[in-house]
């Protein structure tokens, strides 16, 4: 068998064992699935660093020679380097569950749809056809149907909803895929991508409107994100930090690569790309509102899973080559943080046994691990030098000063505004979580298990690295854009053409050694002997006990979000009660729609014969003026 | 790494020059507020001899705060305050710049508040907790006008580069020059007197109000390493502007005076708003600053991409 399908049909066939193991014997399923997803692992591994680009193909049916459907993969430089992080969140997740189940009433089936989401993103992100891509893309669709259904209290509006909300985006990207094929003639990717396809016929751009929003989608874009803010509470937080917050974002950015500069020719300045910008822009202001109101972990961090995506929606549709690169890497480096945030979620959800921000507090001493990996991801989403999500958020920002007019301003603006209110969010929930005083209840929390502690440390090791040394992963993204042709011609020429870049590396070592000497400062005064422990926090001179000193975090805004301006804060409560969620908005018209027709139908024959009366004369009509 | 490097962090212009000018300027500060007050004032060796006095007395962590952080984030702090400095210097003295500096400056600067905020938080005293708070609520409300005041000069400077920034303007002019920078300029004061927390918004400390706030448990040798990060920020936030508005500085010839006059006058700008405001509270903060200081930088920035 070709080794590109063999990954998939293995991830397919060994996902169904789990499902003759007794729910009893889940961690068995569990180690079976971490086994298989480990094999997937290396094989991506060896397929990236493997002879270029290989390709796989079965004509399935062929309709007159003319529009041949067939099952074709391609391993391109772009992809290859997607799968190799859809396999290694697929092996953390795995181990990540084996701790977080434990115990818990979920069964065996919940690996069998690990490892079929695995198998069904490889094939997305291989496939060469749209049609194949589209299939897999449904697939992963359902699977997350059935993930989210597992969850606990509210499971079903959340699974409903996602359901709902990714179909439909589902069959617009159907729509856009059949405009293609009327007018190109062909979905395979490597044939659109050597025509010139001109983004300035209306079908185009409807086909690529459609294919768009069905991108956004899975990343998590306005005005389709409200899929994951819904799911946040009830799902687990393997599945959602699996899903909405690493494979998709990858799935669905890769698609909108595929779509800018593989399939269209988007240029800089262009609507399509101005139009891409401002779902970015809004996206990522928007939702970081929303998340400074928030008081529940998941829900909170669900927002900034969808804010984030605008930075990448933002490099990515701006078609400017440095943005492109800011915003691949960026979708790189929120997979990593992200999923890193929703695994220590996860873990304080299991150890202290809630996600309410006002419940918790203090547990930096009990669970240090978790508080340590859950500040170095929070300080990276929050585009803190040297971690990860600076690197990235700042080639966006340089993207947008090398873009040509007065306009991009705005968007850099509002880009640098939103990583300031990201910080902001985060402060808050280390403060809530971490920080500050300890409830009594919470005496007795202890650290979470090694499996649940690995990926987490895993996770936010990658984003020191990937901060500290940016160099390497932005050579390989630059490497790979350049073959891409994106109008980049590889590292050093970018770097020749900014000036140098900074070096984080530099920065990082001298950070370093200032807190070495700070720390140097402090033994040179004999901080030693000088320690007191013994005096209670000064609190204007009275003695208070834990309970009545502890702020929670939670009002910690509620200066900006209710005090200061009432249309803000009316549109964030109204944001919040999901006034603006476009699946109510519809659900509302097709609730008229819905009572139009059942006012029609009320069991009275005249009516009935009446309307029979109605369509004939239209169909009469019709046929009168047709032929 | 290189070793030139480590003689430009930790001497010149790193931490020990900038450490040193910045005692100087708090001392300028008490000098100029004393002679507000109609008081003689301290000599000049006064914030030395405090920086001393506080590394002398005896560290009081309080029960149930969080002690290594507690004890860890005001040297983060004065870490990347003097990360920043280098930074800004090596721009202006040896043009050693890259690609964006301003904004990893700009992002360097916040961390001394995050470290900040952090500790406070760590210290589990409420006073703190609500200094933090307010210390996160001020950082946003100036980011806001900071960046657009910013981006005024980067728009004409066509680039994020001190570099460039500064080579603008030997050619063309100094920014304050032109209408858009002069607006850029007195919303950024603004911002910088925000983010030194100095009074009118010296909100998270709030002495009177909150005890300290953000500093309330804080003593001997961390609270020395906090003075002493103050007071580095003193000295770069107005190098800062310089570097952005007013031509940079340079230490060659007759303009090493011209550079001094520069940082004094903006140093003197802010202690004089210091001294003739009263405090503001945290909702009047962040409505001065999105809202009239929020309108002056976008006035500015649409200036400078108008041309003017």
């Amino acid at each position: 068998m070709h080794e590109l399908l063999q990954i998939i049909v293995f991830a397919g066939v060994v996902g169904i064992i789990p499902l003759f193991i007794p729910r009893k014997g889940s961690a068995a399923a569990g180690v079976i699935a971490l086994a298989a997803s480990i094999w997937i692992f290396f094989k991506a591994i060896r397929l990236f660093f493997g002879t270029g680009e290989v390709a796989y193909r079965i004509a399935l049916f062929d309709l007159g020679g003319q529009i041949p459907i067939d099952f074709a993969l391609k391993l391109t430089p772009f992809n290859s380097f997607i799968i190799i992080f859809v396999s290694l969140f697929g092996v953390l997740i795995t181990l990540y569950s084996l701790g977080y189940l434990r115990g818990s009433d979920r069964g065996s089936i919940y690996y069998s749809f690990i490892l079929w989401t695995i198998g069904a993103a490889f094939g997305a992100v291989l496939a060469d056809n749209l049609l194949v891509m589209l299939i897999f893309w449904e697939m992963l669709t359902a699977i997350l149907f059935y993930l989210v259904n597992m969850g606990g209290k509210g499971h079903e509006k959340a699974a409903a909803k996602t359901f709902t909300l990714l179909g439909f985006t589902d069959a617009s990207m159907l729509l856009g895929i059949i405009l293609i094929w009327v007018r190109f003639g062909t979905v395979s990717i490597s044939r659109l991508s050597v025509m010139p396809i001109e983004t300035t016929a209306p079908v185009t751009v409807i086909a690529f409107i459609c294919l768009f929003a069905g991108a956004i989608a899975k990343a998590g874009g306005m005005p389709f994100h409200s899929w994951i803010p819904e799911m946040a509470k009830p799902t687990p937080a393997s599945t959602i930090a699996f899903l909405p917050a690493s494979l998709d974002k990858l799935l669905g950015i890769y698609l909108l690569g595929i779509l800018t500069f593989r399939i269209f020719d988007i240029s800089a300045g262009s609507p399509l790309s101005i139009m891409m910008m401002i779902v970015g822009a809004g996206t990522l202001l928007f939702a970081v509102l929303m998340a400074l109101i928030q008081h529940d972990l998941k829900k909170l961090l669900s927002f900034h899973a969808v804010s984030q995506v605008g930075y990448m929606v933002l490099g990515v549709g701006s078609g400017i080559p440095i943005a492109i690169v800011g915003g691949l890497f960026h979708m790189v480096n929120h997979a990593i943080y992200k999923s890193g945030l929703f695994l220590g979620a996860g873990a304080v959800e299991k150890q202290a046994g809630s996600t309410d921000l006002g419940e918790l507090g203090g547990l930096a001493r009990v669970m240090p691990v978790t508080f340590v990996t859950m500040l170095i991801t929070a300080l990276s989403i929050s585009g803190v030098p040297p971690f990860n999500g600076f690197v990235s958020k700042w080639l966006v920002y340089q993207g947008m000063i090398d873009g040509n007019g007065g306009y991009y301003m705005i968007f850099l603006v509002v880009a640098i505004f939103g990583s300031a209110l990201t910080l902001a969010s985060f402060i808050k929930v280390l403060h809530s979580i971490f920080l500050g005083r300890r409830p009594a209840k919470l005496d007795k929390v202890k650290e979470a298990g090694f499996a649940m502690q690995l990926p987490m440390i895993f996770l936010s090791i990658l984003c020191v690295v990937f901060g500290v040394f940016a160099r390497y992963p932005l050579e390989k993204i630059i490497g790979i854009l350049s073959r891409s042709n994106v109008g980049i011609d590889g590292y050093s020429v970018v770097i020749a053409k900014n000036g140098g870049f900074w070096n984080p590396t530099l920065a990082t070592g001298l950070m370093i050694l200032g807190i070495l000497l700070g720390l140097l400062i402090y033994a040179f005064s004999g901080i030693k002997k000088k320690l007191r422990f013994d005096e209670n926090p000064w609190v204007g001179g009275n003695i208070m006990d834990d309970e009545e000193i502890a702020i929670p975090g939670t009002h910690f805004y509620k200066t900006v979000t209710d005090d200061l301006n009432p249309l803000l804060s009316g549109g964030l409560r109204d944001g919040d009660r999901g006034d603006y969620d476009i699946f109510n908005i519809f659900g509302r018209l097709g609730d008229q729609v819905v009572q139009f027709l059942r006012m029609m139908h009320d069991g009275i024959l005249s009516t009935y014969l009446s309307w029979a009366v109605i369509g004939l004369g239209v169909l009469a009509f019709i046929l009168m003026f047709k032929w | 790494m290189d070793l030139k490097y480590l003689f430009f962090y930790l001497i010149f212009p790193g931490f020990l020059f900038t450490g040193v000018v910045g005692l100087l300027t708090t001392w300028v500060d008490r000098k100029v507020t004393a002679r507000v007050h109609w008081r003689v004032g301290p000599p000049w060796y006064q914030p030395f001899a405090d920086t001393m006095k506080l590394l002398g007395k005896e560290v009081i962590v309080p029960a149930g705060s969080k002690k290594t952080g507690f004890l860890l984030m005001p040297v983060i702090g004065l870490a990347a305050a003097t990360l920043a400095s280098t930074i800004i210097w090596l721009a202006n003295l040896f043009s050693v710049s890259f690609v964006g500096d301003s904004i990893v400056v700009l992002y360097i600067m916040t961390i001394p508040a995050i470290a900040m905020i952090l500790g406070a938080s760590a210290s589990g005293n409420p006073l703190a907790v609500l200094g933090a708070s307010r210390e996160m609520k001020l950082l946003f409300a100036y980011e806001l006008p900071l960046v657009i005041s910013m981006l005024t000069t980067v728009y004409k400077a066509g680039s994020f580069s001190f570099e460039r920034i500064l080579a603008e303007q030997a050619s063309s002019g100094i920014m304050l020059g032109s209408a858009s920078g002069i607006i850029a300029f007195i919303v950024m004061i603004m911002c910088v007197q925000a983010k030194l927390t100095f009074i009118p918004f010296d909100i998270p400390e709030a002495e009177t109000e909150l005890a300290g706030g953000t500093h309330i448990e804080y003593s001997g040798a961390p609270l020395a390493v906090i003075k002493l990060n103050t007071a580095i920020m003193f000295f770069v936030l107005p190098v800062f502007m310089i570097t952005l508005f007013w031509g940079g500085v340079s230490f060659a010839g007759w303009s090493i005076l011209t550079s001094i006059l520069k940082y004094v006058a903006i140093v003197v700008i802010i202690v004089l708003i210091k001294n003739t405001n009263p405090r503001v509270r945290i909702d009047q903060a962040l409505r001065f600053f999105w809202g009239p200081m929020l309108v002056l930088s976008v006035v500015a920035l649409v200036l400078a991409v108008l041309g003017y």
